[in-house]
C-alpha cells in the first residue's frame, strides 16, 4: 500500500479536495476509447465520512477543517483493474500552524508521518497566493511555509529526491474572480518555491490548481462558513482538475512499474543469452560424451522457460508505457512539471 | 456462492426478497428456492404472504443471512447464501465496528451483488443523492477488487418503477461506471427495472437467474472435483479378484462382531459402495446443472428488457 500525503495549512482545502475527488472520480474518467481512469475509496465508510462534508458544499456551506489526521484509503483502477492502491493521509492543518512555532511534538510527529510517503501533495489556496503576490504578510507566510515544510521533510529523509511533490492550488475558481492570471500565478508560485523547483535538486515536481466550481469565493472575514451565493459547485472531474493529483499518483506508480518490468526484462534477457551459450556448448560436445550425459534437454527446457518470461515482460512492459503515455498526456493538458527545475513537456519520473 | 443485496434504506430489498419467496418459495414445480433454516423459511412465507394481500414488509432492522438452495422439479441444482444488509448501515452515524466489519467482510467474499436503485431517488434532477450514490460505487468496488478468478456479475435493480418520474436524472451519474464495467473482462453486469406489489413478482426471479447463471462455473468446478475425487476413492477400494473379494467377506464379519460390542468401522465394501453412490450423485448433479445452465440461458436472452453491459 503506497502511502500518498496530503499537506497544507487550515482552511488550504485538503479536505474539501479529497470528498470531491472521492465522490467525482469514483465513476471514472474517460481518458478515449472507452478506457476510464478511477480513484474509489474502498472502504465504504471512510467514502461516507468523506460524503459528509460534501453535503455541506452541496448546501452552500464550506465543511469544518479536519479535527484529527485521517486515513483514507483508495484504488487506483485503469479499466477497473487496479494499478495501485495508496492510503491517502489528509493531515491536520491545524497541527501544521504549529510547526514553526517550537512545538516539539507537532514536529516529531510530522516527520514519523513524512517517513515512508511515495508522493507528497501540498496544498496551497488560491486566496493565499493572491495574498502573498499583493505582499501581504499573510499570504507570504502561507507560501514560504511550503519551503518549511520540504525543508524539513529533506533533513530526515535521505531519499527525498525520489519522491514526487506536486503543488496543488486550491479554490483557483478565485483567480477568475478576482481577475488574477492563473499563469502570473503560477509562475509567482514557482519563483517563490525555488528550493523545490530550482535546478540541480533531481527532483520532480508538479503544479496544478483545482476547483470545485465556479465563483464560490473566499471564506470571509467573519469566518461566516457561507460560500458565496451567486458560486456553483461543479464536481465533474476533469472540469476542476480534480483528477490531476491522483493522476500524478497513478503516473508515479506506473513509472515504478515500467522500471521493475525492464528490470526483470533486462535479467531475462541476459538469463537466455546464458541458456543459448550453453546449449551451443552442449552442443559442441562429441557424441560419445554425449551419450553418458546429455543435458540438451534440460537446457532447451531453460531456455524456453526464460524466452517465455522475456515475452511477458515485454507485453507487460509494452502495455504498461501505454497507458503510461495515455496518462502523461491528461496530465499535460492540466499541470506543469519539472524535472530537476526544467519544465517538460515529456514527463519523466524517477 | 453468497449473493449479496446492497442499496440505501428503503430501496426496496426486503419488498424484493418477499417477492422472490412468493414467485419461488418451497416450489416443487419449475424452478424453485427452498430456505434451509425453518424459521427462516417460516419468515419469508409469512413475508410472500402479506404481499398477497398488498402488504409491504417492513425494511431489514438488522443484517440477515439467508441459505438457500435453488432447486429445479424439488432437485437441489446449487446452494446459495443471500445476504441482506440493512439499508441504513453506510448512512447511520454511529456504525459499530463489528457492523463495519461485517459489512465489508461480506463484500470482500460476495460472489454476486444485486444493487438496489431506488427509481425516486433517481427521478431527482438535483445532485442531492450524488453521495449515496458514490457510497453504491465504494461497495461494488470493494466486491469486486482483488477478485482474480472469473467474471463478477453485478445486477442493478431499479425499484419503484411503478411511480412516475424520468430515472435516467440519477442513472446518468452512474453512465461512466456501467461504461467500465463494459469494457472490463472480469465484471459485468445488467440493469433492470423492478416493479413489486400484490400482482407483481416475477423480476427478482430474472435478477436471481442471472447471479446463480454466473455463480455456474466455480459451483460446477467443485462438483467435477468431488466427482474425481470419489472416482479415486473408487480405485483405491474396489474390489479386484476373489482374492479381494474373500478377504473383503472376512473383514465385514469381523467388523459385525466388533460392532455387535459396540465398536465398528467403514469396511472395504462400505467405502466402495459409498464411493459409487458420490459418483452416482456427483454425476447427477452435473447433469442437472447442464441442462439448467442451458435453460437458463435461454430464458436470459428472451428477457429483452435487461439492459446489458457485459463481455462475452
Amino acid at each position: 500500500m503506497a502511502k500518498v500525503t496530503l499537506y497544507g495549512l487550515s482552511r488550504s482545502g485538503k479536505t474539501c479536495y479529497l470528498a470531491a475527488m472521492s465522490q467525482s472520480l469514483s465513476k471514472g474518467i474517460d481518458l478515449g476509447g472507452g478506457r476510464f481512469f478511477s480513484a474509489t475509496c474502498y472502504d465504504p465508510f471512510q467514502q461516507a465520512q468523506l460524503n459528509m462534508g460534501m453535503a455541506k458544499l452541496e448546501n452552500g456551506i464550506w465543511p469544518d477543517g479536519t479535527g484529527d489526521s485521517s486515513d483514507y484509503d483508495f484504488d487506483l483502477d485503469y479499466c477497473l483493474k487496479n494499478i495501485g492502491n495508496i492510503t491517502m493521509k489528509d493531515y491536520r492543518g491545524g497541527l501544521l500552524d504549529s510547526v514553526n512555532t517550537l512545538d516539539i511534538d507537532a514536529r516529531k510527529a510530522l516527520t514519523t508521518e513524512f517517513y515512508g510517503s511515495e508522493v507528497l501533495l501540498f496544498f496551497i489556496g488560491a486566496d493565499a497566493i493572491i495574498d502573498a503576490m499583493g505582499n501581504i504578510p499573510e499570504g507570504m507566510r502561507n507560501l514560504s511555509f511550503i519551503n518549511t515544510l520540504h525543508s524539513n521533510y529533506r533533513r530526515y529523509n535521505v531519499n527525498y529526491e525520489h519522491v514526487p511533490v506536486m503543488i496543488v492550488i486550491t479554490k483557483a475558481d478565485i483567480f477568475d474572480s478576482e481577475n488574477v492570471n492563473k499563469e502570473t500565478a503560477k509562475k509567482f508560485v514557482v519563483e517563490q518555491l525555488s528550493a523545490l523547483f530550482g535546478k540541480n535538486t533531481n527532483m520532480t515536481v508538479g503544479i496544478t490548481m483545482v476547483s470545485l466550481g465556479r465563483n464560490l469565493g473566499r471564506r470571509s472575514a467573519d469566518d461566516s462558513k457561507e460560500i458565496n451565493p451567486g458560486g456553483q459547485v461543479d464536481l465533474r472531474g476533469e472540469s476542476g482538475n480534480l483528477h490531476i493529483p491522483m493522476m500524478f499518483c497513478a503516473y508515479h506508480f506506473f513509472w515504478q512499474e515500467i522500471v521493475k518490468v525492464k528490470g526483470s526484462l533486462e535479467k531475462n534477457n541476459e538469463e537466455v543469452e546464458n541458456a543459448r551459450y550453453r546449449l551451443e556448448e552442449e552442443l559442441r560436445r562429441s557424441s560419445f560424451a554425449r551419450f553418458f550425459s546429455n543435458h540438451e534437454s534440460a537446457i532447451r527446457d531453460i531456455l524456453e522457460r526464460y524466452q517465455n518470461c522475456a515475452k511477458e515482460d515485454r507485453q507487460r512492459r509494452d502495455n504498461l508505457v501505454a497507458t503510461f503515455n495515455k496518462i502523461e498526456e491528461f496530465l499535460k493538458r492540466d499541470a506543469d512539471i519539472y524535472v530537476n527545475g526544467v519544465k517538460n513537456d515529456k514527463v519523466k519520473l524517477d | 456462492m453468497n449473493i449479496m443485496m446492497i442499496g440505501h434504506a428503503r430501496s426496496g430489498k426486503t419488498a424484493f426478497m418477499a417477492a422472490l419467496y412468493k414467485y419461488l418459495g418451497d416450489s416443487n414445480s419449475g424452478y424453485g428456492v427452498h430456505a434451509v433454516d425453518g424459521q427462516q423459511r417460516a419468515k419469508l412465507q409469512s413475508m410472500a404472504s402479506d404481499l398477497s394481500k398488498g402488504i409491504y414488509p417492513k425494511s431489514t432492522d438488522v443484517q440477515s443471512q439467508y441459505n438457500f438452495t435453488f432447486t429445479i422439479e424439488g432437485d437441489e441444482v446449487m446452494p446459495f447464501k443471500w445476504l441482506d444488509y440493512r439499508g441504513g448501515l453506510l448512512t447511520s452515524p454511529n456504525p459499530t465496528d463489528l457492523e463495519k466489519e461485517e459489512f465489508v467482510d461480506a463484500l470482500k467474499y460476495a460472489d454476486a451483488l444485486i444493487v438496489f436503485l431506488d427509481g425516486q431517488k433517481l427521478s431527482d434532477s438535483s445532485n442531492r443523492w450524488h453521495g449515496e450514490y458514490s457510497l453504491l460505487v465504494s461497495c461494488i468496488h470493494t466486491a469486486i477488487r482483488k477478485k482474480n478468478e472469473g467474471i463478477f456479475p453485478i445486477c442493478f435493480v431499479v425499484t419503484k418503477c411503478d411511480l412516475d418520474g424520468d430515472i435516467n436524472h440519477g442513472l446518468s451519474y452512474f453512465t461512466p461506471y456501467f461504461k467500465q464495467i463494459e469494457s472490463a473482462d472480469h465484471v459485468e453486469a445488467i440493469v433492470m427495472r423492478s416493479v413489486v406489489d400484490k400482482v407483481h413478482y416475477i423480476d427478482p426471479f430474472k435478477a436471481l437467474c442471472y447471479c446463480i447463471r454466473r455463480g455456474f462455473s466455480s459451483y460446477e468446478k467443485r462438483r467435477k472435483e468431488a466427482l474425481k475425487d470419489a472416482e479415486n476413492r473408487l480405485r483405491i477400494h474396489k474390489t479386484r479378484g476373489v482374492i479381494d473379494f474373500l478377504f473383503n467377506v472376512v473383514e465385514t464379519m469381523c467388523e459385525e462382531v466388533a460392532e455387535a460390542f459396540g465398536g465398528g468401522w467403514d469396511t472395504e465394501f462400505d467405502l466402495e459402495n459409498m464411493a459409487e453412490n458420490d459418483i452416482r450423485k456427483e454425476k447427477r448433479k452435473l447433469e442437472l446443472l447442464e441442462t439448467v445452465k442451458g435453460d437458463l440461458d435461454r430464458k436470459i436472452h428472451t428477457w429483452h428488457e435487461l439492459k446489458w453491459f457485459e463481455k462475452y
